[in-house]
């Protein structure tokens, strides 16, 4: 458990059950919100004003070559390399397994050093196959939207904003296919960043910054192509569509069995996020500020919802289908006099479905920043997932039976329950979803059959041979060490209440692409467009500030984006 | 020699890949491989006694020990003449909870070796806030190893002392005591005079030290040797599946 258990004790309102808040279809219906981890690290870097500058901006007229920003905080320095290279268009694509990109990028710490640009040059470009500086926090890469660039370039050089409705459908310039930190590819361990460069010591932010910065460069190179082309016709691409740009990505199954096998990260993510939502209904009431708020923020939603293109047929009916709820919602809202906000929650969940739930209790936490700032800095677990050695055989059983109830639910000896299996393959280790009936591998499967696992080690439990004398767990470990793994890992999570994802990732019908989504919500990820029930693009900070707003008053009221009403990119519209 | 540097990270994930690929799901192949880790991490070879497992045994094998006695607050395992690599987490784990039982356990594993890798298990014990005490000996070479930890510490104190060969006779391969009160001294088990008198330390790792080798490697990495790297690849490269058109569409091409 974190620290926020103490402070429930007092609220009246508990957290939601793990059974709900757990439950597969439900985490695939989240919504960036206030602590996700974009909006944590913008919060930081326009509090903290950090200094952004360009260091090196060595672009030829088709916008490649090198640049280089310098990032400077209150306690620390950092740059940030681009490399932009030439990339025939039947190289361009989102899988990890690309040997080429538009654009490869790495953070570093300290001032930038010109003589180490050619070691960089040497190894960044080549991504995995590369060697990084333990200085190093992240190496990533993007590709051009090719719908979206070429298109803003020819407008600015042809003097013109790009119409805004053009932007939204793609919603930014680049996409990112990668982005890897962590000690990755010999970079600064995840410890060395959480001690010695601690602007980044909240997870991922560091991955997060870049991705911010491959917005900026995006922008910029945008900018200068256009100039380059046409010195004199040319115009800047307006700073209200340049926020509207957001930057780009593709997620694919990598990102699944992270959640599986992090299930004390999870927990704490999941945690502070239910915890948010539980102290607002607890702590605070409706009043004639919040009912305001709380309209104005389903109005934006619901045209934020209506703004989003994508081809996929299944989001689009839930885009729909949560947009015209929250429409239903509105109208309620306003025949209705609200007390508690433990009322609204209920006439939610009674009558709408979970989409549009978790997007009213995203907006129910995002209005009361109050409530909500105070639990920022909660995200750095320590994962030990220890084995308890001294534990009954009883009361493990107990544990499996009362938290683990879910996983005893299926039929692993029924095909279906049982049909798919995970593995890695062995172009770059991508992860990737079998059928045992047709697949090779399974043999080689990822453990993140954690229901099957479960099963498995209570089944054993249960049909012990009354002659063996077993009564703790060290001695059934001792005799059936196969299920060592799965008992510490049942210990560990029967002290906390969420991190376990209530769900056969084996069954044959699994929707992987609900793994991503919740993980990307946390990320701080909008605008959802599946590919397959495999992968999603989605875009990253769209709304959010430019380096050159750092330093101006900031509003934290980027979440929903929609289009800036932007005269200058009216009439440009394509016919 | 030829090395390359990699973080604490990527050798974790390398060694777990390389453990699943070696061990398989019947044993905590996750465990194994932070116990390899931990030695390499604080420069006691984790990756050459990982290599020298899979030179002798090649294929996967029971890996299980035997119980030969289990009295009060004490056992007595055979190891089948396996490393303790992948067998000294399920026996800590018996003698932790028989000293949670009984107060104090003292086992004994005979018919092992590698015992260097019980360092990482003491720490078990002491973040259980238990006093843990282990020693073996090298009779051929007269010396005697030592380690200790006091409850709540982070590191062991660990030290090799040139020592009689005749006071090693009928010594178990690895002794590991676990108390939930401070332990007797190591030479009252052995029936010897106080080391500090007849022997004399030929290398001493204090628990600052140990502490210290992890911060350098946080810091910087791990330098590996290339070839015990390439050899480590190849054995974690087992897990991969081979790629085909069938199976990029399971990555939802």
């Amino acid at each position: 458990m974190n620290n926020h258990s103490h402070s429930l004790k007092q609220a009246k309102t508990s957290l939601r059950s793990p059974a709900k808040v757990m439950d597969l279809n439900r985490l695939g219906s989240f919504y960036p919100y206030k602590l996700s981890f974009m909006r944590k690290l913008m919060r930081k870097v326009m509090q903290e004003q950090w200094n952004i500058n360009r260091v090196l901006f060595n672009l030829d007229k088709e916008g490649y070559g090198e640049a280089v920003y310098e990032i400077t905080t209150p306690s620390n320095c950092y740059h940030f390399v681009v490399f932009a290279n030439f990339l025939d268009s039947t190289l361009r694509t989102d899988r990890v397994i690309a040997e080429a990109w538009d654009m490869t990028v790495t953070l570093r710490h300290g001032p930038f050093k010109p003589d180490e640009l050619e070691t960089l040059k040497e190894n960044v470009p080549r991504q995995e196959k590369g060697r990084m500086s333990a200085e190093s926090l992240v190496l990533s890469r993007a590709n051009k939207s090719s719908r979206n660039f070429e298109y803003v370039v020819n407008q600015l050089s042809s003097g013109m904003q790009p119409c805004i409705k053009k932007i939204n459908e793609v919603g930014y310039l680049y996409r990112t296919t990668a982005v890897y930190g962590s000690g990755k590819f010999g970079m600064a361990d995840w410890g060395k960043i959480k001690l010695a460069y601690q602007d980044f010591k909240e997870p991922f932010s560091a991955e997060m910054f870049a991705c911010f910065m491959i917005r900026q460069f995006s922008l910029d190179q945008a900018d200068h192509i256009a100039f380059k082309r046409a010195p004199e016709l040319a115009v800047r691409l307006d700073d209200d569509i340049k926020r509207y740009f957001g930057i780009g990505n593709a997620t694919g199954l990598g990102m699944a069995p992270f959640l599986i096998k992090h299930p004390l990260l999870i927990n704490s993510w999941i945690e502070t996020r239910e915890f948010a939502l539980a102290q607002v209904i607890s702590n605070t009431l409706p009043n004639k500020n919040t009912l305001q708020a709380l309209n104005l923020l389903i109005q934006r939603a619901i045209i934020h919802l209506n703004e989003i293109t994508t081809n996929n047929e299944s989001q689009n009916k839930i885009n729909l289908e949560a947009s015209q709820s929250l429409g239903s919602i509105i109208k309620w809202l306003s025949k209705e006099t609200l007390q508690e906000w433990d009322q609204f929650i209920d006439y939610v969940t009674n009558h709408y479905n979970v989409e549009a739930q978790e997007l009213i209790n995203t907006i129910l936490i995002e209005i009361h920043p109050e409530e909500v700032l105070s639990l920022e800095e909660n995200h750095d677990i320590e994962e030990i997932y220890a084995l308890s050695p001294e534990m009954k055989l009883l009361d493990l059983r107990q544990i499996i039976e009362k938290q683990y109830q879910w996983a005893l639910q299926y039929d692993f000896n029924s095909k279906n329950a049982n049909a798919v299996f995970w593995y890695r393959s062995e172009e770059k280790m991508e992860p990737r979803l079998g059928d045992r009936d047709i697949d090779q591998g399974a043999e080689k499967e990822i453990l993140i059959g954690i229901a099957r696992a479960v099963e498995q080690c209570h089944s054993t439990l249960n049909k012990l041979p009354p002659e063996i004398n077993i009564n703790n767990v060290a001695e059934f470990v001792f005799a059936y060490p196969e299920h060592r793994q799965i008992i510490r890992r049942i210990q560990t999570m029967a002290k906390t209440k969420y991190g376990e994802i209530q769900a056969n990732l084996l069954d044959k019908d699994v929707l992987p692409i609900h793994l991503l989504r919740c993980k990307l919500s946390f990320f701080g990820v909008g605008k959802f467009d599946p590919k397959s029930r495999l992968w999603v693009r989605n875009t990253m900070f769209q709304g959010a500030p430019i380096t050159s707003d750092i330093g101006s008053k900031y509003k934290d009221d980027w979440i929903f984006p929609i289009m800036p009403n932007n005269q200058m990119s009216k009439g440009n519209e394509i016919h | 020699m030829k090395f390359i540097r990699i973080s604490i990270n990527e050798f974790k994930a390398l060694l777990n890949r390389a453990c699943e690929s070696y061990y398989g799901h019947k044993y905590d192949f996750e465990d194994t491989a932070a116990i390899i880790q931990w030695l390499e991490i604080h420069d006691l070879m984790g990756i050459i006694n990982f290599l020298g497992i899979t030179d002798v045994n090649p294929k996967k094998l029971n890996l299980t020990p035997v119980l030969l006695k289990d009295n009060k607050k004490r056992f007595v395992f055979d190891n089948q003449k396996h490393s303790l690599m992948h067998t000294g987490s399920i026996i800590t784990d018996m003698t932790l909870a028989k000293c949670h039982q009984d107060n104090i356990c003292h086992s004994n594993i005979n018919n092992t070796f590698q015992p260097i890798v019980i360092l990482p298990s003491l720490i078990k014990c002491s973040q259980y806030g238990y006093y843990a005490k282990a020693w073996w000996a090298e009779p051929e070479k007269n010396l005697l190893y030592l380690a200790s930890i006091n409850p709540n510490e982070m590191y062991p104190n660990y030290s090799t002392i040139k020592i009689n060969n005749s006071i090693l006779n009928n010594k178990s391969e690895l002794d590991l005591i676990c108390s939930k009160d401070s332990i007797n001294s190591i030479e009252s088990y052995l029936k010897i005079p106080p080391l500090s008198q007849k022997g004399k330390v030929t290398r001493e790792i204090l628990a600052c030290e140990f502490k210290q080798r992890f911060n350098e490697k946080i810091t910087s990495g791990l330098y590996i040797e290339t070839a015990q790297y390439t050899r480590l690849l190849y054995i974690a490269d087992q897990i991969l599946v081979e790629a085909s058109e069938q199976s990029r569409l399971g990555a939802g091409e």
